[in-house]
């Protein structure tokens, strides 16, 4: 089993199975792009350094691809069946515990810079499913979002319609 | 995975360099770890949404939401419906300015009626709003309604009502005009079927040459139609509107014609065959009438793969030669015994010869271990045939009628003025379902 190790800004190593990381269009990119799927290359000597992504996140973000080994690498975007997508019960499990807090939007944030489509995806669902259902002050109660809106913009937005913008 | 312990830290570009020479000696392997190293960091430096937002992390630790990107805002926006993007408008005024973004006007409000017609002295139309959640609904329906006119000594005029009742609106009135709608009746439309979904269409006595449908198919290109029904239609058989209307019928699910009788002209062997493998599914022409009789045409056998997907095909002036019939219905059997989405339909074209009994038997030899054929004499003398696939359970049930046709020519060839309608239900059994398409004008009385 190859393994090629990852490090993270602050300066953790994660050695991570190479088929993983197949998931990843940005660490794919760099691995194909420096050769280190070559034999002559000694990829255990060549650490690729992530400084855009915090141990504890890079932690999550492997935990997440160990689960997903294997999964079909999702092509482009599918824009007719953004609705339909549905979040697996394992990965609303492994989102929810830091659903409200800085933790998943830095989760997120890293599967948009690794490119990894799929983590992105489901995360950006996850949290847009925190918004279904609920009115403009529940979900500020929820997320702890100040009120910014004087009553009189709050009255403007709620009479808003095509005929008046 | 953990960390792993005592390994060693990412090398910066000089330490890597070093122990790679003392290593091996090979300057070849520093070169690259160099490389990737910095490779690493331009990547980096793709996405600056991330330093900024650990930089508002740092700011504000409680309001990670509003303070996020745009561009991921975006991200997960596109996930919600309009009524919940409508609601985030509220949260706070970051929200509300990312999802008021173009790229969420994809996102529409669902289940609306747009009904464009000619009106007694301009042009309008309405858009009824049918969606439950509609924010501004005060009734069953919201109504935006607009009307251009031409008025006296030059110059045009704009109405615009909310759930009002204009003048000469809707379609009852009789125009007297063929002048070009106005690039402000395209702005309008455009306005509201931005965030509104034209789910059905309705277009009333749009003059032929009127650029309807070319620019239509550009402001409906994100929709998702499900009836297209088109009344008092206009069309010069010349015209290029004919290609534009077809486009658009590509889009649709269902098409009615049946209400325009001087619009025949554009159902032929050519718009058929490329509209029939599209998204289209029924198709309806007036049955009976002696325009669609009038404006027959004589497909080849060639136009069959084509049309075999439609669940209804209702083209009076379809005439397939008596021989090819059975050919075309078995098709259609093969077809929509592999596809749920087939499990009923209605078939109308009409025949050069009487299709009976005896044709049909000779026709069904070669598939009769598939398909069994039955018919039955009604008490009015018409045969009931039936043919049932004996494997896919689909079946095929057809009355045969005789057609007096007024204007018939030599040219046509036969000298007899007597075609055949074929009327045909088809049915899979093993997976029945009727699906009903409401009319425009159910909709609007709902």
């Amino acid at each position: 089993m190859v393994l090629i190790t990852l490090v993270s800004s602050d300066e953790q190593n994660f050695p991570v199975e190479r088929e993983l990381l197949k998931q990843s269009g940005t660490i794919e990119t760099l691995i194909v792009n420096m050769n280190l799927d070559d034999e002559d290359t000694d990829a255990a000597a060549m650490p690729i350094p992530l400084p855009n992504v915090k141990g504890d996140v890079l932690e999550k973000v492997i935990q997440w691809m160990e689960h997903h080994k294997g999964d079909p690498v999702k092509e482009g975007d599918n824009e007719d069946n953004n609705a339909e997508i549905v979040v697996p019960q394992w990965d609303d499990d492994f989102f929810k515990p830091a659903m409200y807090g800085s933790k998943h939007l830095e989760l997120t944030v890293a599967a948009s810079y690794l490119d990894i489509k799929n983590l992105l995806t489901l995360s950006c669902k996850a949290i847009s499913n925190t918004f279904k259902g609920k009115t403009g002050p529940q979900i500020r109660e929820e997320w702890g979002v100040p009120n910014e809106f004087t009553p009189e913009e709050e009255e403007a937005i709620r009479k808003e319609n095509e005929w008046s913008e | 995975m953990k960390p792993e312990e005592n390994v060693s830290k990412s090398p910066t570009t000089a330490e890597a360099a070093n122990r790679k020479r003392k290593n091996n000696g090979n300057p070849e392997g520093s070169h690259a770890r160099r490389r990737l190293f910095e490779t690493a960091c331009e990547y980096s430096n793709t996405p600056p949404e991330f330093d900024r937002f650990e930089n508002l992390r740092i700011s504000n630790d409680e309001d990670f939401l509003s303070q996020l990107e745009e561009s991921f805002l975006l991200q997960i926006f596109k996930y919600l419906t309009r009524t919940d993007i409508h609601n985030v408008m509220a949260v706070c005024k970051r929200l509300h300015r990312a999802s008021s973004d173009p790229s969420l006007d994809t996102i529409k409000w669902k289940g609306g009626v747009t009904i464009i017609s000619r009106t007694e002295k301009g042009y309008g139309f309405e858009h009824h709003v049918k969606c439950e959640s509609y924010p501004w609904k005060k009734e069953t329906t919201h109504k935006y309604q607009y009307e251009i006119l031409k008025i006296e000594g030059g110059g045009y005029e704009e109405k615009k009502e909310i759930n009002g009742d204009l003048e000469h609106f809707p379609h009852m009135s009789v125009p007297n005009h063929k002048w070009q709608i106005l690039e402000n009746f395209y702005a309008a439309l455009k306005n509201i079927l931005r965030r509104h979904e034209a789910t059905y269409i309705q277009i009333n006595k749009i003059p032929c040459g009127s650029h309807l449908f070319s620019r239509l198919l550009s402001e409906l290109k994100d929709h998702k139609i499900q009836l297209l029904e088109c009344v008092d239609m206009e069309c010069d058989p010349t015209s290029t509107e004919k290609l534009f209307f077809a486009q658009l019928v590509k889009k649709v699910k269902n098409v009615d014609m049946s209400r325009s009788i001087h619009a025949t002209s554009i159902i032929n062997e050519r718009f058929l065959s490329e509209v029939g493998q599209s998204k289209l599914q029924n198709f309806s022409s007036n049955l009976g009438h002696q325009t669609f009789f009038k404006n027959r045409f004589r497909p080849s056998e060639s136009l069959f793969p084509h049309i075999v997907h439609l669940n209804s095909l209702l083209a009076a002036g379809m005439i397939i030669n008596v021989n090819s019939v059975l050919k075309l219905i078995m098709m259609r059997m093969d077809t929509a015994s592999i596809s749920h989405r087939h499990s009923y339909g209605r078939w109308y074209f009409t025949t050069d010869q009487e299709l009976t009994g005896e044709i049909i038997a000779v026709q069904m030899k070669e598939r009769e271990e598939e398909y069994e054929y039955s018919v039955n004499e009604t008490p009015r003398n018409f045969n009931h045939h039936c043919i049932i696939g004996k494997l896919n359970g689909m079946e095929a049930k057809f009355l045969v009628r005789e057609i007096k046709v007024d204007d018939w020519n030599e040219e046509e060839g036969g000298s007899d003025p007597i075609l055949y309608s074929i009327d045909i239900t088809f049915m899979n059994t093993l997976c029945y379902k009727e699906e009903e398409v409401p009319s425009i004008s159910q909709l609007i009385e709902q």
